[in-house]
């Protein structure tokens, strides 16, 4: 077994000072291995987002211990370049990533100059490659970001970042902004990125679907607490936590989950949800009604 | 079907008048065909369109347009130099302090708050009258020195929400050395507010220059300045009110412009 490539223990992180202190993220602990896709899920405001802001240097934890490769990580204008570039993060809003007033090949081509690679010929070169590995035709590479799609300016907030060849992947919500169609288009290129670069990845979602088919493991974060935690198999399919088992009647398709009796007679009585009304959205989401496919 | 594009005529007229003013600012008084410095006794308080003097003369009999000219020249420079200075100063500040929380930052941040403090009016003339040196270079430094942090809070307050964007998070996480992320991220976005900003404070400065040199603390003694000409004109308010308005109306004429200029750049900013 490949030794963890990102060790996470007891992560804690505060915003704001004294009285006005609120904890975001109450002690998390995870590794993750080269290749691995850990997904966090979690309601809006559950501390996912922080937890992996830290892990990109964005957010200085108030307690606790990230390593990289055994090193410790510091906050991100203390960590040396080639630790820098080894973690590298996709955005939520793919307008918001990308300068508007750069081009799509000055917007691949600065971390390459950054780093030092090559001269301007092989430069463009190498960004003709990021553009075709993410699957961006190369006519755009003269336009600006607001003559693109949403989809696309996610594939070249991808593309910019892979062009730090890093070994770990941060996509904060990188899917939620996008269309139905263009969701599973790009989950599907990260997929094959992850297998072709052997890329680690956190992928903070709350898409259920795009989850189940993308992450080896997941953690599941609720007000800051990490409420349950492991592969994908066991946590999605067998959810021990009330709140994961809400978070994935939440993801369900409204008319599946109204397909069951005892939850259409909670939700149209106005009360809780019973256990067992979840029970029989779980016997759904066995059925296959949440991922959409013939489990 | 597009609506056709209205004609920008404020932005032509005011094009015209900056034009006007650099026409001015190189040839100065000889517009006026007369030295400025030139006195004739015989002719003194000569009204407008005599003799010539198409503003008439002042007490000295100097013909007043080359006068106004030579000011605005004096004028347009020092405002313009006094921007720049203030310009420079509280744009390194403000973005250095919202850089982070350095050290650095928090000084600078205190030193902005501290300077801040004083009227920079009151500074200007305390610093001026203490210096006992009136010219070009001591009030241009003066105003610039006791005025940047109009600009310095203005940047720091943007800079600061810009430094959380995600582009520039983005270009951040690459390693790009400070200067680059400023330069290429977060100072173009900076450019509408300071443009409209720059704009503002020249106007400023001109009303700043013109107080200090009424006050008889800015230009050297005998030079044409608009500020110096209002206090010449003092004692003649009556007898010749073209020695008031002449200069009067000029500077409200470029502060309006300059105004108008501002509003424009700021609305289309939005």
């Amino acid at each position: 077994m490949s030794s963890p490539l990102l060790q996470i223990r007891d992560l804690v992180i505060d915003y704001g000072k004294g009285a006005d202190r609120f904890r975001a993220l109450h002690g998390c602990s995870f590794d993750l291995e080269p290749g691995q896709v850990m997904a966090v899920v979690g309601e809006s405001g559950s501390g996912k987002s922080s937890l992996v802001r830290a892990v990109a240097g964005l957010v200085a934890p108030a307690s606790g211990e990230m390593l990289l490769d055994g090193q410790v990580l510091p906050p991100l204008r203390q960590r040396p370049p080639h630790t820098r570039r080894m973690i590298q993060m996709v955005f939520q809003d793919p307008g918001a990533s990308l300068n508007p007033l750069h081009r799509v090949q000055a917007i691949i081509e600065e971390p390459l100059r950054v780093t030092g690679y090559g001269d301007a010929a092989g430069r463009k070169r190498r960004v003709a490659e990021l553009m075709d590995m993410t699957q961006l035709s190369a006519d755009l590479a003269t336009r600006r970001p607001r003559e693109l799609s949403g989809g696309q300016k996610q594939r070249v907030a991808i593309a910019r970042a892979l062009a730090m060849e890093p070994r770990i992947l941060i996509a904060d919500e990188a899917l939620s902004a996008l269309d139905f169609t263009t969701q599973d288009h790009v989950s599907r290129l990260l997929s094959d990125l992850r297998r072709d670069l052997n890329l680690a990845m956190l992928f903070v979602s709350h898409d259920m679907r795009s989850v189940r088919r993308m992450a080896d493991d997941v953690c599941v974060i609720e007000k800051g607490h990490v409420v349950e935690q492991g592969a994908v198999s066991d946590v999605l399919y067998n959810p021990k936590s009330a709140y994961t088992r809400l978070l994935l009647a939440a993801a369900l398709n409204p008319r599946a989950a109204l397909s069951d009796p005892r939850l259409a007679e909670a939700l149209e009585n106005g009360e809780a949800v019973s256990e067992d009304a979840l029970k029989g959205v779980m016997d759904i989401i066995r059925g296959g009604a949440l991922m959409g496919d013939a489990r | 079907m597009r609506a056709p594009r209205r004609i920008p005529v404020l932005a032509l007229v005011l094009t015209l008048v900056g034009i006007a003013c650099l026409v001015i600012m190189v040839f100065g008084d000889a517009l006026s065909g007369h030295d400025h410095r030139a006195m004739n006794l015989d002719r003194r308080l000569a009204p407008p369109l005599t003799d010539g003097h198409l503003l008439g003369t002042d007490e000295l009999g100097r013909d007043v347009l080359a006068r106004l000219l030579t000011g605005l020249r004096w004028s347009v420079a020092t405002a313009l130099s006094a921007t720049f200075i203030a310009f420079m100063i509280g744009t390194t500040f403000g973005l250095v302090a919202a850089r982070g929380q350095s050290a650095l930052g928090g000084v600078m941040r205190l030193l902005t708050t501290f300077t801040q403090a004083f009227p920079p009016f009151v500074l200007a003339v305390t610093v001026i009258a203490v210096m006992g040196d009136a010219g070009f270079f001591s009030i241009v430094l003066t105003l610039g020195l006791v005025t940047w942090p109009v600009f310095s809070r203005v940047v720091y307050a943007e800079a600061r929400s810009l430094f959380e964007r995600e582009h520039v998070l983005a270009a951040e996480m690459t390693g790009m050395p400070a200067i680059r992320l400023f330069v290429r991220h977060v100072l173009p976005g900076l450019v509408p507010s300071l443009s409209v900003l720059v704009v503002f404070h020249f106007a400023d400065m001109i009303v700043a220059e013109s107080a200090l040199s009424f006050l008889g603390i800015g230009a050297p003694l005998g030079a044409a300045t608009w500020g110096a000409m209002l206090s010449e004109s003092r004692g003649y308010m009556l007898s010749a009110p073209w020695l008031t308005l002449s200069p009067a109306l000029a500077m409200v004429a470029i502060i309006v412009c300059a105004h108008a200029l501002g509003q424009h750049l700021r609305n289309a900013s939005r």
